[in-house]
């Protein structure tokens, strides 16, 4: 079934890209409640400003520059960091512009399926992926029989080696 | 050419803040769950406001073309909306910057070019400035202007805005960025940027007209027994002032001395040098609202009455007379007819132009409505401070009881919350780095504890140790002074907020379960209230009964001890944080302010911030 040219409702239009403006706040560095509220002024300035009326693609990137500027302005002055932020929109665009990440995020479910050993468990029980629940560093660490700087080195090498891996799966 | 060395560390950091969000996205962090119906909720209200959101073969053409907003020129005092040609949203990312061209705000996907003429219109009670296109429809509305009394296109197309409420002036772009702001003011009513650059300021409860260079330097100051509620620059270069303590408008020069003035005219509230060289004011008198236009002798040579609460007047090219007043702007013409009306809450200030209104329905003038009462400040004790945790600025702020920023700390990351402590240190919580630290006003670090994953709160107990809401680590953890946890809740909770409460157990704000819980030392739930989502905050009353801060709903309650609602606060914007003061108030952390309501729910104070999610009041 090929995607309807326009938006059929602003309902259709949120449910449609919510998810990947969200994500896209997330990699810019907003934290979880920031995303929230920063996508809600994006869309909201998105509705208001006629994007209902746009294909899905070019309402994408309306809403990734309401987004941008709603992140940056939201920072103060010193916070700003254009270059990072142009650094994130140039790997949103190698990875992520196509589908809203969702490619993205399949690849490093997978890359993590292929991890092994203490990193797998590391990188899950940290971040709550799969069946467990998110435990704080201490608790991760003890489970694991590691001092928390042990691993904190984990951690740091297990997430090269998914970057890695999410780079070969990607090219 | 940009340092290849920045360039190769923006990418790696860029990506590890990918990676960050694609794990935690995988362990299950996303969107809220009523985000999407936020959403479609404000994006409902808005439309009933009358903003576009419908598709394009319902839209108004009008109404379509009023958001093609792109640039606000002055030309010859009138307002005017055009096109950018160049503006597309199909362009593609915009990596070039944050100025303000690349604000989606100030861009439509339309594409069409309406060239309208606008008007500006500062609602005082709504904290909102309008801006009305020559059909009489509002095609923009800046929300939470703060007491707002004054606004003024500059030539750059930017805003010159007074906030009565907040003592600022400030200069910001159609999109909100503030570009130059000047807060030493107490309750300042009107402002103009003059030839030089400079500012000049009615600071009115200072009692005082000043000039402030860019720089915010003071410059000029005339404060010889005035309260001025209007200054303003003529083309001779002396300072018309309305001075309401004398009842007068006077004309001093720049050695302040008073070159003219009229007298025996009530409260004026506005005054505008006319061309012809005579005086426009706006009068408000027990005996007759109205507006006078006075020539050199000081004799009335027009006079319009029959005006309720005028605030503001301006001769139009054409030689009508625009006029805020409470509730409608009016436009008459030299025979007093009303020829055009625009709906206000309550206009102090109309921006000088020549936009021709709609024309008043039959039935009008109508009997203007009421002003609803004017929040005024507050008598506060003088020792009354307000320390403000501001997130997205990573500052801590303490204001004084007139809202001026007394004391600043800087770098705090994530500041999530902030308390004095009995030895006037200072108990910090940093989430964006996940750490609690003592520090003292230099910001020396005195204490510190940082096994932590963001969390959320933490409270000085008696016996010294720390309470700490850790929060992404689903735990609440009681900390002693040389860091060690001496006790711990992690029972399936993701606690907001937590704190002891007089009977030594703790009440904690737990988002995940949606409840606000009371657990004893033993771990033991003694007392919990359910279906409260998002709870940010809750707080043991003195009365038994728990206030609790819905930050999605938007909303503080107070519930007694079978979870009945018995007061409450609504329409707040994602409040964090809400205390009840001894005087019964309730001061309010918002997203972009800190707001104190009487238990009549009307604002009795506030202080406009980036964003606060905590705040604290102390007496000292």
């Amino acid at each position: 079934m090929t995607e309807p040219t326009v938006h059929r409702s602003p309902q259709e239009f949120v449910d449609r890209h919510l998810q990947s403006v969200w994500r896209y706040l997330r990699m810019h560095g907003a934290d979880p409640h920031e995303a929230d509220d920063l996508a809600q002024e994006a869309f909201v300035t998105a509705l208001q400003k006629g994007a209902l009326n746009l294909d899905p693609p070019a309402a994408q990137v309306f809403l990734r520059r309401a987004a941008r500027f709603a992140f940056l302005h939201h920072l103060r002055d010193r916070r700003r960091d254009p270059e990072l932020a142009d650094a994130v929109d140039e790997l949103w665009d190698r990875d992520a512009a196509d589908d809203g990440g969702d490619q993205l995020m399949r690849g490093l479910h997978d890359c993590i399926d292929k991890l092994e050993g203490r990193a797998k468990q590391a990188i899950r029980w940290s971040y709550g992926i799969g069946e467990d629940a998110a435990s704080s560093r201490d608790d991760v660490a003890k489970r694991l029989s590691l001092q928390p700087n042990g691993l904190k080195t984990l951690l740091q090498r297990t997430r090269q080696l998914l970057r890695n891996c999410i780079e070969r799966a990607t090219r | 050419m940009k340092d290849h060395n920045q360039d190769q560390d923006a990418q790696q950091r860029a990506k590890e803040l990918q990676m960050d969000a694609c794990l935690t996205e995988l362990g299950g962090v996303g969107p809220d769950r009523s985000l999407a119906s936020r959403i479609l909720d404000e994006v409902a209200e808005r439309d009933r406001n009358g903003r576009v959101i419908a598709a394009r073969a319902t839209a108004p053409r009008w109404l379509i073309a009023a958001f093609v907003i792109v640039g606000l020129s002055v030309v010859g005092g009138i307002a005017y909306m055009r096109t950018n040609p160049d503006d597309n949203v199909d362009k593609g990312t915009a990596n070039g910057g944050i100025e303000a061209p690349s604000d989606p705000s100030d861009q439509s996907p339309t594409g069409q070019d309406p060239k309208a003429v606008t008007t500006l219109i500062c609602d005082y009670t709504d904290d909102c400035i309008l801006e009305v296109d020559s059909e009489g429809k509002t095609v923009n509305r800046w929300p939470e202007m703060f007491g707002i009394w004054d606004a003024s296109l500059l030539p750059n197309g930017n805003l010159l805005l007074v906030e009565w409420s907040t003592s600022r002036v400030s200069e910001q772009t159609r999109s909100g960025k503030v570009v130059w702001q000047f807060e030493d003011l107490k309750n300042p009513y009107s402002a103009q940027r003059l030839r030089n650059g400079n500012t000049l300021i009615a600071d009115t409860f200072a009692e005082r007209v000043i000039e402030v260079n860019p720089a915010g330097k003071i410059v000029w100051t005339f404060d010889k027994g005035i309260r001025p509620y209007d200054a303003e620059m003529t083309d001779a270069g002396t300072v018309l002032i309305a001075d309401v303590i004398g009842d007068r408008v006077i004309e001093v020069d720049s050695s302040g001395t008073i070159v003219w003035q009229i007298k025996d005219v009530k409260t004026p509230h506005d005054a505008d040098r006319l061309p012809n060289g005579n005086t426009l004011v706006t009068i408000r008198d027990e005996g007759g609202d109205k507006v006078v236009e006075f020539n050199r002798e000081g004799v009335a040579v027009w006079t319009l009455d029959g005006l309720k609460f005028p605030s503001d007047a301006d001769r139009l090219p054409n030689g009508n007379t625009l006029i805020a007043e409470s509730g409608r702007v009016r436009e008459f013409n030299k025979d007093k007819q009303v020829v055009a009306e625009i709906k206000a809450a309550y206009a102090v200030e109309v921006n000088r132009g020549t936009a021709r209104l709609p024309n008043p329905a039959p039935q009008q003038p109508q009997e203007p409505e009421k002003p609803k009462p004017q929040p005024k400040p507050q008598p506060k004790p003088k020792q009354t401070y307000t320390l403000i945790a501001d997130y997205s600025d990573n500052r801590i702020v303490e204001v004084d009881s007139v809202g001026r920023v007394i004391f600043v700390l800087e770098d705090i990351f994530g500041a999530w919350d902030a308390d004095v402590l009995a030895n006037g240190n200072l108990l910090i919580t940093e989430f964006s780095v996940s750490r609690v630290k003592e520090v003292n006003r230099k910001g020396k670090v005195i204490w510190e504890y940082d096994d932590l994953k963001n969390p959320y709160c933490a409270q000085r107990l008696p016996n010294g140790n720390t309470l700490i809401a850790n929060t992404f680590g689903s735990e609440v953890i009681e900390v002693t002074p040389d860091g060690k946890v001496a006790w711990r809740y992690a029972d399936n909770v993701r606690p907001f907020d937590a704190e002891i409460t007089d009977t030594g157990t703790i009440l904690i704000a737990d988002v995940l379960m949606d409840r606000v819980i009371e657990v004893n030392r033993q771990k033991q739930i003694v007392w919990e209230a359910k279906n409260l989502p998002n709870a940010h905050d809750a707080d043991r009353l003195p009365n038994g009964n728990t206030l609790v801060t819905l930050r999605n709903k938007g909303a503080v309650v107070e519930i007694d001890t079978n979870g009945k609602i018995v007061w409450e606060l609504t329409g707040l914007s994602s409040p964090s944080d809400a205390d009840r003061l001894p005087n019964g108030n309730t001061l309010v952390s918002e997203n972009t302010r800190v707001r104190e309501f009487d238990t009549d729910k009307q604002i009795v104070w506030q202080k406009q911030m980036t964003w606060a999610v905590e705040a604290n009041r102390y007496v000292r």
